[in-house]
């Protein structure tokens, strides 16, 4: 009977994710404001209801009644999470709020199942992030200096990363980070928020040759650093952000095409120079031939998929216990063993929605520096759930990153709601730039009135291209 | 930018779509999965079938729920259908096919009802392409000596005849596995066909032949005068009826199997081109196959003696092969040069063929032509119906102590 329910349930869990993700879309279509609110709320009862769903079959198989207290725990701090960014912020982004309590929700469920233990580490995590990120947007808009501590950003995060380099300890091939009262801590996570600030505020209003020059070097000995504690995957994400922000600031092809030309140098000569990379490439190419050389990993991961197939095995069903490090790098395959790949395309879909979310603030935003902030951290985002979500299926080289918010990992849940936080705040920046706008604008024409439609147009031009942050508000 | 990051994904989302629909049956399939077996907990393992719908192997459920496997034709088909043994783990298409075995396909609805009666589904058949008549007539015509049957329907790929003697029953593996296991006279557990290495005898002369051709585009002019033996610096080679056979060209030299026409073509033969050309046809590679097999070897180079050399040319010398490959060339001759992969399987999907072109259609349709007038001509008496595999040539591979 049991097995009965946990088939049924199985369905429904993708039929609500689905619906999920399509609204994710579908609400950009959304014309009213009331419309855009109906489908928000409606996505809250979507994922409360997939929630309630998965949680009853962890319930039902284990019989443990920690877990019945731990769904009603992870049930208020889900209606606390909404609730509170609601009231706190009403101008933050309501569908980054619901993509995150989602993408948190799909982590508590599987990583549940797979150990009590790890969940609730995890949540705990959460509360502290959530914490921390509704700090956050405060900082952001009421800081001002941020925009100016450029080295500060650089020299922080160089000798955070150096530090780690030196004194941490190995695990699996590469140095991450330390081990503090139990709790794991990878610097190479909050770092990079910090490399994108650097980079930001290096480019924000100067993209003279010189300036680049100077930046690169610096970005360059972040990459290299990490290539030394041979932490490829993050030395990759460090690459390929401070590519497209140099791009976006200078608007020059030549810089993407000469970056992307030695990036393709390092890479061959990387190949050549580490053994480990070697390793990681053949392993790619046939996982099955070098099964006992580390092949068994990304094998096992394929299986998980093969097996789980379209709708998957459903929860307790599969043997995600068999697939290696599968709480955190290889999280993926687990979601698709049990809950199945279309399950699996929902979550790339919603990770992606996230990144729309990310560009939509760094298209719309005016200052020059948040705009980068928010590039960077939006392709900071989506290029490591490319890197994990691609490495898990085989579809490039295993390079070893967790999938954000999803994955097991306190440094990692933490620095992605870090992230959150300050997209949020640029969020409510840019509310508050509007305003001004708006302001300046009555102001305007206030002035000129009866002078004519003409030079309102002309003013707004030239006022239009401030790079400072807006000190007045009006509230 | 944006975009750049779109169709990476969208890259992502088709590979993903595309592996779970088309790779993954094969991934899955894995002995490595060790997934497989946790399904034998909610379902019956399922019967393999010959194509004719004989059983080959099923599981009964006893009256206490206990399932045993059993294999109704005891030896005969021990090698191909392997054995699937709690203790000790599964071989040959029980093992390949494990993963087919323990999937139910069943219409839903009647997989709902037996969850709600609390019943297991059963597993999807798994329909061979083998033959149980020609088997069995392969096996008696084989008799107690040790050695392999193979025959392939060259046409299709699909093998019909897959038999290696000495064998044993399946059904008493459990009972007799370390006995088995550790008789090493008749190595049962052995599957001659695959995994089994012979000097392949004048069936080599196929490999020969196709490198005197590719090296010599006027081979149609070739003669040699046969006198029954053949000498070359002091080595002398009697012709295997060990009288004259005349005057042989390219195509009597093959019908009659004549060692020393074929003596003759081997002194003119470019060491570092035959290796190759043995190379294509997969000597010293992998080998399309499902089940556990043994490379072939040729150890031709550039320092190889005369000597040495002739018998190579003849399928002496220290080539070796296993009675699978030596057909799947054949097939692959006979079928004017495309190579079909093992195809065991019930699903009727073809495989893409895996064996190199033979060589270009015209050739290898020629050497098809001198093929199979060797058969009409030659000596092929021990030619067994349907088996197109040993065709002409009287190879050694049947019979030989292993």
């Amino acid at each position: 009977m049991v097995n009965i329910i946990v088939e049924l349930t199985k369905y429904v869990i993708i039929l609500l994710m689905g619906i999920y993700t399509f609204s994710c879309f579908s609400i950009f279509l959304q014309r009213e404001e009331a419309d855009e609110k109906r489908v928000l709320l409606r996505q809250n009862v979507l994922m409360f209801g997939m929630h309630f769903m998965a949680y009853l079959v962890l319930y039902l198989k284990t019989e443990d009644q920690r877990v019945l207290v731990f769904y009603l725990v992870q049930v208020v701090y889900f209606a606390a999470v909404i609730i509170l960014n609601n009231v706190i912020y009403p101008n933050v982004s309501r569908l980054v709020v619901n993509n995150m309590c989602m993408l948190l929700c799909v982590g508590f469920i599987v990583i549940c199942r797979l150990s009590f233990v790890s969940a609730v580490k995890q949540f705990i995590f959460a509360i502290l992030g959530t914490a921390i990120g509704l700090v956050v947007p405060v900082i952001i808009r009421k800081v001002t200096i941020l925009t100016d501590m450029t080295y500060i950003y650089g020299g922080i995060g160089f000798a955070a990363l150096a530090v780690v380099a030196v004194f941490a300890v190995s695990s699996g091939g590469a140095k991450l980070g330390f081990t503090i009262a139990g709790f794991g801590i990878q610097p190479s996570e909050f770092v990079k928020i910090l490399f994108v600030f650097f980079v930001a505020s290096s480019l924000r209003n100067d993209t003279s040759f010189k300036r680049v020059v100077i930046t690169t070097i610096i970005a360059a000995a972040h990459v290299l650093i990490l290539v030394l504690s041979t932490d490829l995957g993050a030395a990759l994400i460090y690459f390929v952000v401070y590519l497209v922000m140099l791009y976006v600031a200078t608007r020059q092809p030549f810089y993407a095409v000469a970056g992307l030309g030695a990036g393709s140098v390092a890479a061959v000569a990387g190949y050549h120079l580490f053994a480990h990379i070697k390793v990681r490439v053949s392993i790619w190419q046939d996982p099955f031939s070098s099964y006992s050389e580390g092949g068994f990993q990304v094998a096992q991961s394929l299986f998980a998929i093969g097996t789980g197939s379209w709708f998957g095995m459903g929860l307790y069903q599969g043997s995600p216990e068999l697939i290696p490090v599968r709480e955190s790098d290889f999280i993926f395959a687990a979601i698709s063993e049990e809950l199945g790949l279309i399950f699996g395309l929902c979550l790339i879909l919603v990770c992606v929605s996230c990144y729309i979310m990310f560009l939509n603030i760094a298209m719309e935003i005016r200052n020059q520096f948040y705009k980068l902030v928010a590039l960077g951290l939006g392709t900071c985002y989506i290029f490591q759930v490319f890197l994990t979500i691609g490495g898990v299926t085989k579809f490039i080289p295993m390079t070893g990153v967790t999938l954000p918010l999803v994955s097991y990992g306190g440094s990692s849940i933490l620095s992605t709601m870090i992230v959150f936080g300050i997209i949020q705040g640029l969020y409510i920046i840019r509310e508050d730039e509007e305003k001004k706008e708006k302001i300046e604008r009555t102001r305007e024409r206030r002035r000129n009135n009866g002078v004519g439609r003409t030079a309102d147009r002309k003013a707004k031009k030239t006022k239009g291209n401030f790079e400072e942050i807006p000190k007045q508000r009006v509230r | 930018m944006t975009y750049f990051f779109v169709i990476l994904f969208l890259a992502l989302m088709a590979y993903l779509v595309y592996f779970n629909a088309v790779q993954a049956r094969d991934i899955i399939n894995s002995p490595y999965n060790e997934r497989q077996d946790n399904f034998a907990d909610r379902v019956i393992r399922g019967s393999i079938t010959d194509r004719n719908g004989n059983v080959l192997a099923e599981t009964e459920v006893l009256e206490d729920g206990t399932e045993v496997r059993h294999y109704p034709q005891g030896e005969l088909f021990a090698h191909v259908i392997g054995y699937s043994s709690q203790e000790f783990g599964k071989t040959g298409l029980e093992s390949v096919d494990n993963f087919n075995l323990l999937t139910s396909n069943a219409f839903f609805v009647e997989k709902l009802k037996n969850e709600f009666q609390n019943q297991k589904n059963r597993g999807d058949t798994l329909v061979t392409t083998l033959d149980l008549e020609m088997q069995r007539a392969a096996s008696d015509a084989l008799g107690d000596n040790k050695g392999a049957v193979f025959v392939m329907e060259a046409s299709t790929g699909k093998i019909l005849v897959m038999l290696s003697k000495p064998s044993y029953d399946p059904n008493q593996v459990d009972d007799l596995w370390y006995v088995l296991n550790s008789d090493e006279e008749n190595s049962p557990f052995l599957n001659r066909v695959t995994q089994g290495q012979y000097a392949p005898g004048s069936t080599f002369k196929i490999v020969t032949t196709l490198e005197y051709m590719r090296e010599n585009p006027d081979y149609a002019n070739y003669s040699f005068d046969c006198t029954g033996t053949f000498e070359h610096q002091n080595f002398v080679l009697p012709c295997w009826t060990r009288s004259a056979q005349g005057h042989l060209d390219l195509r009597g030299s093959f019908a009659q199997s004549c060692n020393g026409s074929y003596a003759n073509i081997a002194l003119t033969l470019d060491r570092a081109s035959y290796r190759k050309t043995a190379e294509e046809l997969l000597f010293n590679q992998k080998l399309p196959s499902l089940l556990d097999y043994s490379r072939s070897s040729f150890v031709v180079s550039e320092t190889t003696g005369d000597s040495e050399l002739m018998m190579t040319a003849m399928g002496q010398g220290n080539t070796l092969v296993s009675p699978y490959h030596m057909g799947l060339i054949c097939a692959a001759i006979a079928n004017g040069g495309q190579g079909y992969q093992l195809y065991g399987h019930g699903n009727q999907q073809e495989r893409t063929p895996k064996l190199p072109e033979a060589d270009d259609g015209t050739r290898g349709g020629t050497v098809k032509g001198i093929y199979v007038r060797g058969r009409k001509r030659g000596h092929g008496d021990g030619f067994k119906p349907g088996g197109l595999q040993r065709g002409g040539q009287n190879g050694n591979g049947g019979v030989q102590p292993g």
